[in-house]
């Protein structure tokens, strides 16, 4: 099965980062959601360390969802208002789901 | 004999079946392919029970030729029908001009499972269409949640062409049809 839909339950704000300019000159950058999409979350997989003094600790979640095609760059993930960055993308074989690994800012 | 159907889905919001599969409803991406996939699970849904559930206009259409008849039977297995108008010709062809039948020539004559269209008196002709319209005047929401987990068995798991034999079929369609299944005895 490819994803159960009664598990789909966590919802994620697919966002891009949009560039424009102000009357100034000055680049704004905002971020934009382009899609929303309902997701299952797998075992949190707590915190992932960015070095090997155990230093500068991110949340890391993984989240399991139909297909959806998600970019690692320029693109973050807003999850119950926080934003996430796309750590990893995995597409399960024949079974038309993406598992999403997420990671919270330093 | 020979029955034409058009059928209209407009009962089915489409908003309602995304709930159901949770997709956003700004998520427009499977629109179309949601739509599709609702009108095949309710062409199922009907085979299933054999009986029109959506609002559907209905033309029976006999080209023999069909002399002095006064009680002929045109059994209509479908329940809610609706006989909106009888025509009839009698020239050779289908190019011949078709008489409206008053209604008080003909009874309806209802049963449980099917509809008899009773003549009172002998009418001949070649060409008899009979307009009727039929389908649930409100679709019970037991069969439009069965309408809905087929749309979503078919999103979610038929157009991959691939189940893994751990998964069990849970058999609720059908077990959510069975009560209006349309049987003749």
């Amino acid at each position: 099965m490819a994803a159960q839909t009664a598990r789909l339950t966590e919802r994620l704000e697919l966002q891009e980062l949009v560039v424009s300019g102000s009357s100034y000159g000055e680049a704004i950058e905002t971020w934009q959601t382009t899609r929303i999409v309902y997701a299952t979350q797998q075992a949190q997989k707590g915190k992932l360390y960015s070095n090997n003094y155990d230093q500068f600790a991110m949340d890391y979640i993984s989240f399991y969802c139909r297909y959806t095609p998600f970019l690692r760059k320029g693109t973050r993930v807003l999850y119950k208002g926080e934003p996430y960055k796309i750590h990893n993308v995995n597409t399960v074989t024949r079974n038309q789901a993406t598992i999403i690994d997420l990671i919270t800012y330093l | 004999m020979l029955i034409t159907k058009t059928k209209s889905y407009d009962q089915f919001a489409i908003s309602e079946i995304k709930e159901d599969l949770n997709i956003d409803e700004s998520d427009l991406t499977y629109n179309g392919q949601l739509k599709r996939y609702l009108r095949s699970a309710i062409d199922i849904a009907e085979q299933t029970i054999q009986d029109d559930i959506v609002p559907t206009t209905c033309i029976l259409e006999e080209n023999s030729y069909l002399t002095n008849f006064v009680y002929i039977n045109y059994p209509i297995y479908s329940t809610n029908v609706k006989v909106t108008s009888i025509q009839i010709s009698t020239g050779f062809g289908s190019g011949n001009t078709l008489t409206t039948l008053d209604p008080s020539t003909y009874a309806i004559e209802k049963f449980n499972n099917y509809t008899n269209i009773r003549f009172k008196g002998s009418i001949s002709g070649t060409r008899l269409l009979i307009n009727y319209t039929s389908g649930f005047p409100i679709i019970f929401e037991s069969v439009k949640r069965a309408i809905f987990l087929k749309v979503g068995e078919m999103f979610d798991v038929d157009r991959n062409g691939y189940t893994s034999n751990l998964v069990q079929k849970s058999n609720a369609f059908e077990r959510m049809l069975s009560p209006y299944v349309n049987s003749l005895y």
